[in-house]
């Protein structure tokens, strides 16, 4: 999500609504904003000031920056702009709560733990209601945003009350879909236009649990996946590559093959260093030097076993070159950074680049691939 | 996070059923689910004693192949189910195979024949119409949504217009919600130019009999007034290919002229572009029980052979030809995926009825090809569920035949079985145990012969070559 310092006038609170105008000028840009539930205008300028004063709610940046037609924005009393939708982007993500029932030992969030969680699931429909997109495609994250079952399906039926063309990309545990009614509840609204994407981390409940933190994931995870395929959901499985796992990767990858054969997708995943994972780095971090041979043999095992299998957030110069058609830009672009010696590279195009978190860790391994 | 492991799973652990037995390689556990492990005799003591001093690894791998868990779950249980369900689908399936004897002539004389087949000039063998539309209408209440229909014989395209007939039918079937898929399982001694475009333009895929080179498959296979059949059968073969119909499958029938000759048989498979050979072992019925003197081998030749043969398969996919055999490939999916795959010879309980069943062209029904066998040959009626004329699905269903021989097949519940570490994998042909101990008053060691296969197929398995272990998962992930 692109974010933005400025000052706020006239603006209580947070104030959503959607660029419905832009107009360049030499010396900045103006964006006319429709504002929420047809509560009137706003207006946004980056760049020099064209007039003195703002008599109306209005945003204001001195570094000039862009918004497109189509994009919802959010104006904050404190001086923010945050984007909450690009138009026509693939990327854009709903991260509808901080609350977790999982503590993952990688988790690159900061979960909240007691107190002071924050539930967006509200905000995230005032977003959806002022899309205006034909097909919008989204990523519902969190944190867990199964955690609030209702919510979650409150913020479903808001999508698809304005638009039923809307799409689902799902990060979730699925640990909530352990509970059929839930998976067959989900399905009423989802079957054909969502994907739940579930991580398995290791094929023993002991380490999974271990790696998750809550007694009894692996098996809740896998009944929930089971719960949604069988009502007709979508699925994908992911994994990251671990200290924990990637002896057994192997064992993991053949776990994957026999109890989730229906899985649309299979991704394998670097790690992202931040957060938790940082905290626990000591504990979790594997050296891309070590990925290769472990990676050729689960893409093997996925490839002979029909299941589509992808990998993701790991460098091409840290893959062996058969796995590079397997490898998928997976970074988002408010993430991603390159080392220096990437200018010297022939494939920069076609790689994932580095989380900006882990440059420092992993730029000794980065080794231009001249053509 | 291996002292994470000892400290959270490995003191205290639950051993969840397994079977066991001790091989040359160790220990080889499998479960009802069909997974497998193989433990060094040391660790699989301290694993049954719950003793300490086990890797931590190993204990993992026991716990993600169901073996042990740390803590039995309403959901750990629940997964499990699921997975002993996907194993077990055929019984939710219901009859999905339904064999169509159209005619019981035959144009050729197999000296194996097990159909025990009449001459190609009596017309009393053959199914009539109405016959046919009442087998039809008792496919049609079988609640399978996937019917394949296969035309037997004798030579069923003796009898065309019983086949034109009922593919004709095909609407009304997909009308009743089924998919439909049709077989002809055909000698291809005498396929006129026009019934070849019938069959072409109607999807329906053959399935012939090829036991080899000219000099093999012409031992057996010869028409009524003596005369071998290969070169016919590669020439309707290349004529179906040539109108493009890929669709051909070819079986093979060991027996004792062949058995030592197995790799011309191979090489003959290759050379007319076969994928895939089955190393079919006789069945005694029928003309192959009278002629068992030139026939029939002892068994540790027949497991010999298919052993060697498998060396040379794996031989040629190591060259880079493709090629494999289909009882292994079969036995592979049970044991390394997890599903299970129709073998309605070998699966618990067996697949008669309520995998497949068979029509006689006279309407009689029977659980199964070897049933109809056991009541031409033996006038025994042990196997035969009804008439379609008379009585239907749901009365065969009910009858004392069904139940007796599902109950008799469970393996799970047979002595010796019941314990056996292949049990999750095996099945038995309830009609062959039958035959065997009524007729010859002996049990045959047909459970040997199977065992000393599963010995054979876990070996490559657990292979130390990894291009072995790796052909043999994508033969069981395959198709």
């Amino acid at each position: 999500m692109r974010g933005f310092r400025g000052v706020s006038y006239n603006i209580a609170g947070s104030l959503y609504g959607r660029v419905d105008a832009v107009k360049s000028d030499a010396l900045g840009e103006s964006c006319l904003v429709t504002c929420a539930d047809d509560s009137g205008y706003a207006y946004v300028r980056s760049g020099s000031l064209l007039e003195g004063v703002f008599l109306k709610r209005s945003w204001h940046a001195h570094e000039r920056m862009h918004l497109s037609v189509g994009d919802v924005i959010c104006l904050s009393s404190d001086g923010r702009l945050i984007v909450e939708y690009s138009a026509g982007s693939r990327d854009n993500v709903f991260c509808v709560t901080d609350r977790c029932n999982h503590r993952c030992i990688m988790c690159p969030q900061h979960v909240v733990i007691s107190g002071g969680a924050v539930d967006r699931y509200a905000e995230c429909c005032r977003v959806a209601r002022l899309v205006e997109d034909s097909s919008p495609l989204v990523g519902i994250t969190g944190g867990e945003p199964l955690i609030a079952p209702d919510k979650f399906v409150g913020l479903v039926e808001t999508c698809l009350d304005s638009n039923a063309n809307w799409s689902f990309q799902v990060l979730t545990n699925a640990t909530a879909c352990a509970d059929y009614q839930l998976a067959k509840q989900l399905a009423g609204y989802l079957k054909g236009r969502a994907v739940f994407c579930v991580p398995i981390y290791s094929d023993s409940a002991s380490v999974h649990d271990q790696i998750v933190g809550s007694h009894g994931g692996l098996w809740k995870a896998t009944l929930g996946v089971h719960h949604l395929a069988c009502e007709g959901i979508d699925t994908e499985i992911r994994t990251v590559l671990l200290s924990h796992n990637m002896h057994r990767f192997r064992s993991l990858v053949e776990f994957i093959c026999k109890n989730f054969p229906f899985a649309g997708h299979v991704a394998l995943m670097g790690q992202e260093m931040i957060a938790n994972a940082r905290i626990n780095m000591d504990r979790v971090w594997v050296e891309p030097s070590e990925y290769g041979g472990v990676l050729v043999d689960a893409v093997e095992l996925l490839d002979d076993s029909r299941i589509n299998v992808s990998i993701y957030n790991i460098p091409l110069c840290m893959l062996p070159e058969n796995l590079w058609k397997y490898a998928s830009r997976s970074i988002s672009e408010w993430k991603v950074v390159h080392a220096e010696k990437c200018s010297e590279c022939s494939v920069r195009s076609e790689c994932c680049g580095i989380f900006f978190s882990n440059l420092k860790y992993v730029e000794k391994y980065v080794v231009p691939i001249r053509s | 996070m291996r002292d994470i492991c000892r400290d959270t799973l490995m003191n205290e652990y639950i051993h969840l059923p397994f079977f066991f037995q001790r091989t040359p390689y160790g220990v080889l556990l499998t479960n009802d689910i069909g997974e497998h492990h193989v433990l060094e005799d040391d660790d699989f003591e301290k694993f049954v004693k719950t003793k300490k001093g086990i890797h931590a690894d190993i204990l993992c791998e026991l716990e993600g192949k169901f073996f042990c868990v740390k803590k039995m779950t309403q959901e750990m249980i629940e997964i499990y189910a699921t997975r002993y369900r996907t194993k077990k689908y055929f019984i939710f399936e219901s009859t999905s195979l339904h064999m169509i004897v159209v005619t019981n002539r035959c144009n050729q004389s197999c000296v194996y024949c097990h159909a025990s087949s009449d001459d190609a000039y009596m017309t009393s063998g053959d199914m009539s119409v109405d016959t046919a539309d009442l087998t039809v209408k008792n496919i049609l209440m079988s609640p399978s949504r996937h019917i394949k229909i296969e035309f037997q014989g004798g030579e069923p395209t003796l009898n065309f217009e019983i086949i034109r007939h009922v593919v004709s039918q095909r609407g009304v079937l997909e009308g009743h919600g089924k998919a439909v898929s049709f077989v002809v399982c055909s000698n291809l001694l005498n396929v006129s130019d026009e019934e070849m475009k019938f069959l072409i333009d109607n999807k329906v895929s053959i399935s012939t009999s090829l036991d080899g080179p000219a000099y093999l498959h012409d031992q057996c296979r010869v028409i009524n007034s003596g005369g071998g059949t290969h070169d016919k059968v590669v020439n309707t073969l290349s004529r179906f290919r040539e109108n493009g119909h890929d669709d051909v499958a070819a079986l093979l029938t060991v027996h004792k002229g062949n058995i030592s000759c197995l790799h011309d048989v191979v090489d003959e498979y290759l050379r007319l572009g076969f994928e895939s050979v089955f190393i079919r072992g006789l069945n005694p019925f029928g003309r192959c029980e009278k002629n068992a003197d030139i026939l029939a081998y002892e068994q540790e030749e027949f497991i010999s052979a298919y052993k060697n043969i498998m060396e040379y398969i794996i031989e040629f996919n190591k060259k880079g030809v493709r090629v494999s055999e289909e009882y292994f490939s079969m036995m592979a999916r049970r044991i390394l995926t997890p599903f299970g795959c129709g073998f309605v010879d070998m699966q618990s309980p067996a697949g008669g009825a309520i995998c497949g069943l068979m029509y006689d062209a006279d309407g009689n029904v029977f659980v199964s090809d070897e049933a109809r066998m056991m009541y031409r040959s033996h006038a025994d009626t042990a196997f035969l569920l009804g008439n379609v004329h008379v009585d239907t699905r749901s009365e065969w269903f009910r009858s004392e035949n069904v139940e007796r021989m599902l109950r008799d097949s469970v393996l799970e519940c047979i002595p010796g079985c019941g314990w056996c570490v292949f049990a999750p994998y095996c099945g038995v042909d309830p009609v062959r145990i039958y035959r065997d101990t009524r007729m010859d008053g002996i049990s045959r060691d047909i459970c040997g012969g199977k065992k000393a296969l599963f010995e054979y197929i876990f070996s490559k398995i657990y292979s130390e070559d990894a291009f072995v272990r790796r052909l043999v998962r994508s033969w069981a992930w395959q198709r």
